[in-house]
């Protein structure tokens, strides 16, 4: 839930403040983002799983989406489509963590409704 | 420590939100789009040459408008010449008899005087009574001088190639043997045409005098056909240089 409004909040803002960047940039804030939600699924099941760590989480945000612009840059560089490296590392995780965080929701549901 | 945990999470999504929002920006092309510093430089060089492409494309605008407005100019003075020359070529084929005029004038028919009874055809009143070429030289002259543009005699014109000459009972003008009576028409100033065919020691009235049968009428629209056949000079040739 908290994902949800976070992300309606920071898509409002972001049209709201009129925030842009050049075309060329578009691919690394593709991967990017796509480095940050794997990042905040990552989250949101370590939360799930009482094993959140702030500082691993924004360590992960930032860190994750760096070495993905990277990656994307260095790809550019040499004329390889490095950026795909990124798309499936982050792809397959953000499945995965999805798949975990439906196991632990379905959990704590069942849990909580046999407590009931 | 589980506000922190939220309030993180929260905190990457909402940074999560905006670079999607920023991405719609440019997937969408709503916002004005940013270059990058290269991408710049080629816009830049791209807008200056295009610039140039404008400003060579005016020029060449520029130029070949002052060459249509000379194009215009000189079709128009052009086809001035041109009409002014249609214009002069007309009157003049008017004044030669090979074009068909109108106008104002008067209208003379001279009738030979009936003979009396036993009158000879050699007596001098039949040959008074009788039209002569002479007579029509004379009236033909008489109305020249008193203003006539324009004269016809029997439908024939007279201009300046036309000859006028006794055959017999008939005149030849212009080739063709015409009988009497006959119509002298003429386009001109009426007053001054009718004050000659009425004063008194004009040919016309010394032509009454001797019995010809003379009428006179004033015409407000005479028309002339365009009978005179130009000639094509065999001797005459533009003197081109003076005291050849």
């Amino acid at each position: 839930m908290i994902v949800v409004i976070g992300l309606l909040i920071g898509i409002i803002l972001g049209l709201a403040m009129d925030f842009n960047i050049p075309d060329a940039y578009s691919t690394y804030l593709t991967v990017a983002i796509l480095a940050c939600l794997d990042s905040v699924f990552g989250a949101l099941k370590a939360y799930l799983g009482n094993t959140f760590d702030s500082i691993v989480f924004i360590s992960g945000f930032f860190g994750n989406a760096l070495i993905a612009v990277m990656l994307t840059f260095l790809g550019d560089k040499l004329g390889i489509p490095m950026y795909l490296a990124a798309v499936i590392v982050f792809g397959g995780r953000l499945f995965n963590n999805f798949a975990v965080i439906r196991r632990l929701v379905i959990e704590r549901y069942f849990r909580r409704k046999k407590n009931d | 420590m589980i506000k922190i945990e939220k309030l993180t999470i929260l905190f990457g999504s909402i940074v999560l939100g905006i670079g999607i929002s920023i991405l719609f920006h440019i997937t969408t092309g709503e916002k004005n789009i940013i270059l990058a510093q290269s991408e710049y430089k080629d816009a830049t060089e791209y807008k200056q040459k295009l610039l140039r492409e404008i400003d060579t494309l005016n020029r060449e605008k520029e130029a070949q408008a002052e060459k249509l407005a000379l194009y215009k100019k000189t079709i128009i003075s052009s086809s001035d010449v041109t009409s002014n020359f249609q214009e002069e070529l007309k009157q003049n084929r008017m004044l030669l008899g090979a074009e068909s005029v109108k106008g104002p004038g008067i209208t003379l028919v001279f009738t030979d005087g009936e003979q009396n009874v036993g009158e000879s055809a050699d007596s001098i009143d039949s040959w008074l009574k009788t039209i002569h070429n002479d007579d029509m030289l004379k009236v033909i002259n008489g109305l020249k001088l008193n203003g006539a543009e324009m004269l016809e005699i029997n439908g024939e014109r007279i201009s300046s190639t036309t000859e006028i000459y006794c055959s017999w009972a008939f005149i030849t003008i212009n080739g063709k043997k015409l009988p009497a009576p006959f119509e002298i028409k003429a386009i001109g100033d009426q007053n001054s045409l009718l004050a000659y065919a009425n004063s008194e020691f004009g040919q016309v009235k010394i032509m009454a005098n001797r019995g010809i049968k003379v009428s006179i009428k004033k015409a407000a629209h005479l028309i002339f056909g365009d009978s005179i056949d130009l000639i094509a000079p065999e001797y005459l040739s533009e003197q081109l240089e003076t005291g050849e």
